[in-house]
């Protein structure tokens, strides 16, 4: 029994899935909502990185100056003119508008990409670094170190910066904010905003290690909302953890029921999660 | 409950035109089109149902579905079932089904269930391409992902048997709306916890009408893979379902009647009589649902209640349970 690889495997991909819960994590947090095209907006990321690769030989890292500002503009757009509207009516039209969101993006790649399997292709997309005796694809290993950029980014971003600032207070208190002459709309749609970079920049990384497709967004989806749920809400260390858990239940699964029931017990893992304990392992009951 | 009213009447003469429709000799096309509505209809319905009356918001409606069109498939496969028997115990399967997982789901609240019951949808779909129930000799799984079903119906007496279902569908949804359940099920949707003081068992009321749906879902399902003739799970499993019941709903007017009527009514036409278009029907489908969520949210139905022509028109009609 040889375990070493499906283990080191698990946790590097748990970093990356960690990167996708992030931006569900954030819009979650701030509006209460869970945005069901978060795995439309990851797939956003590959694609768009897909069309730079392709129209103008930009390597998918080098593309993220220009892929991370246009996703937030992306999300800054939609909240700002789609999603505060069906807010204001109450959750279930802004989870349902989302739900469009998603039907609309899927279609979209759909018509421009072809409904085939994609990846990025890169030299380095490709290679394999040796740790000791095993291999791991190199790829991996930088999913892992964007996932710590990712993670400090963003908690630099909601300590240290204004925006952050109002973003805190509009999850305390949204009605004393808008006393204070913070823009809740505004807010909303910034966090949208970053949410979307956050996923776009998953997306690149996804895309580099995994063939991707229209259809992905969902399976994207519910991964980030699996990390979401296993490592609880608000808790940056919950969402690595969750990512953790639910790459490692993948590559473990994989190792031992074959790679057939692989995502099969990463839902099952997620559903008794969600069924049990939905404020997840860290989080606070509300 | 059932008194003679205009609307019967109405209902009664229309289900005889649709029912007399194949004997005068319509073409197959329009025959397959109104086919389609009918399924539809039903789906809408018990979707209405589900999100418009009892405030479950359930995405997973195609697992249910697909659980019946497996059950019925395999039925029909291994044992040679009457079909008398196989589409009852379809629908029992999946209602069975509903029944067990209705604990877990319904320890989630709110978008929690949305979601448990989004991800229904994933793990069948998982499941049935990895399970090969028929025995391959020499391979490691067996073959059967996709099954053939051979009903030995012929086409015009599927279509009644669609029409059947969509007009009980609409049958049912007055019934269960004027009786007692309806009455708790809508004071649960406008304040749980109000409805639960005034001595509604709110566990029971939304378990009746969940597995009611699921009935009515599976039997819808049931009609549709006997037509089709063959499921797998890609298809059967598939989100385009859910979109199917979602558009619906939501373009004809969430918990309304007749929302459900006008918006299967648009969904058939966009996806069938646009045939030119029909890559892109999903496309103007999501586009028409994003607009008519943020613009107009109680939908086409919802609009035209504000007209005066449309409440003349109710007049003679009995009045809309909301």
């Amino acid at each position: 029994m040889n375990l070493f690889s499906p283990i080191i495997t698990g946790i590097f991909l748990g970093g990356l899935y960690a990167v996708i819960g992030l931006g569900l994590s954030l819009v979650f947090g701030v509006m209460k909502l869970v945005n069901l095209a978060h795995g439309a907006f990851v797939v956003f990321g590959s694609y768009l990185g897909l069309a730079l690769l392709i129209a103008f030989g930009l390597d998918p890292i080098l593309a993220l100056i220009l892929i991370v500002p246009t996703a937030f503009i992306l999300g800054y757009c939609i909240q700002k003119f789609l999603v505060n509207r069906a807010y204001q009516l109450g959750t279930e039209p802004a989870l349902l508008i989302t739900y469009g969101i998603s039907i609309i993006l899927a279609n979209l790649y759909q018509q421009i990409f072809s409904p085939y399997f994609k990846s990025l292709v890169t030299d380095y997309s490709v290679k394999g670094l040796s740790i000791g005796p095993y291999s791991v694809p190199l790829i991996y290993v930088l999913d892992f170190i964007v996932c710590f950029i990712a993670m400090l980014l963003l908690h630099w971003l909601l300590n240290k910066t204004y925006i952050g600032l109002s973003i805190r207070c509009a999850v305390q208190d949204p009605v004393a904010a808008k006393l204070m002459g913070i823009s809740i709309e505004h807010v909303y749609a910034l966090t949208l905003g970053i949410s979307l970079s956050f996923a776009s920049l998953a997306g690149v990384f996804l895309g580099l290690t995994f063939p991707f497709n229209p259809v992905s967004s969902f399976t994207y989806l519910f991964i980030a909302f699996g990390v979401v749920v296993i490592g609880g809400l608000g808790s940056m260390t919950g969402t690595f953890i969750g990512g953790i858990v639910l790459g490692l239940s993948q590559t473990l699964a994989a190792y031992f029921l074959g790679i057939g029931l692989q995502t099969f017990v990463g839902f099952i893992v997620i559903f008794i999660m969600l069924a049990i304990r939905p404020q997840g392992i860290f989080g606070v009951k509300e | 409950m059932f008194r003679l009213n205009a609307e019967y009447i109405l209902l009664v003469i229309l289900t005889l035109i649709m029912a007399l429709l194949p004997v005068v000799g319509i073409g197959w096309y329009t025959l397959h089109v109104l086919f389609l509505f009918f399924v539809y209809l039903a789906l809408a319905n018990m979707w209405n149902l589900l999100a418009g009356y009892s405030g479950l918001v359930s995405l997973g409606q195609p697992a249910f579905m697909g659980i019946a069109g497996y059950t019925l498939a395999m039925l029909l496969w291994f044992f040679d079932t009457p079909l008398y028997i196989a589409i009852p115990a379809a629908c029992a399967a999946a209602t069975a089904f509903a029944a067990v997982l209705s604990i877990p789901l319904f320890r989630m609240r709110g978008f929690y269930f949305s979601i448990g019951t989004l991800l229904l949808n994933e793990i069948c779909r998982v499941w049935f391409n990895w399970w090969r129930p028929i025995p391959v000799p020499g391979a490691p799984v067996g073959g059967g992902a996709g099954f053939g079903i051979r009903s030995g119906l012929s086409p015009i007496s599927i279509y009644y048997l669609a029409l059947a279902v969509g007009i009980a569908s609409i049958i049912l949804m007055r019934f269960i709306l004027g009786s007692k359940l309806g009455a708790g099920l809508m004071a649960i949707r406008d304040n749980e916890r109000a409805a639960a003081t005034c001595g509604i068992d709110i566990f029971r009321c939304k378990l009746y009408s969940f597995l009611i749906a699921t009935f009515f879902t599976g039997l819808a399902a049931c009609v549709f893979y006997l037509f089709q003739g063959h499921i797998e799970p890609t298809g059967a499993f598939s989100i385009s379902w859910l979109n199917v019941m979602l558009m619906a709903v939501i373009i004809g007017g969430i918990s309304t009647e007749e929302g459900p009527i006008v918006g299967s009514a648009i969904v058939v036409l966009l996806s069938q009589l646009l045939p030119r278009y029909a890559e892109y029907s999903p496309l103007i489908l999501g586009v028409l649902l994003t607009l008519i969520i943020t613009f107009t949210p109680p939908g086409i139905i919802g609009m035209m209640r504000k007209t005066r022509l449309y409440n003349a028109m109710l007049k003679y009609l009995s009045k809309p349970i909301t």
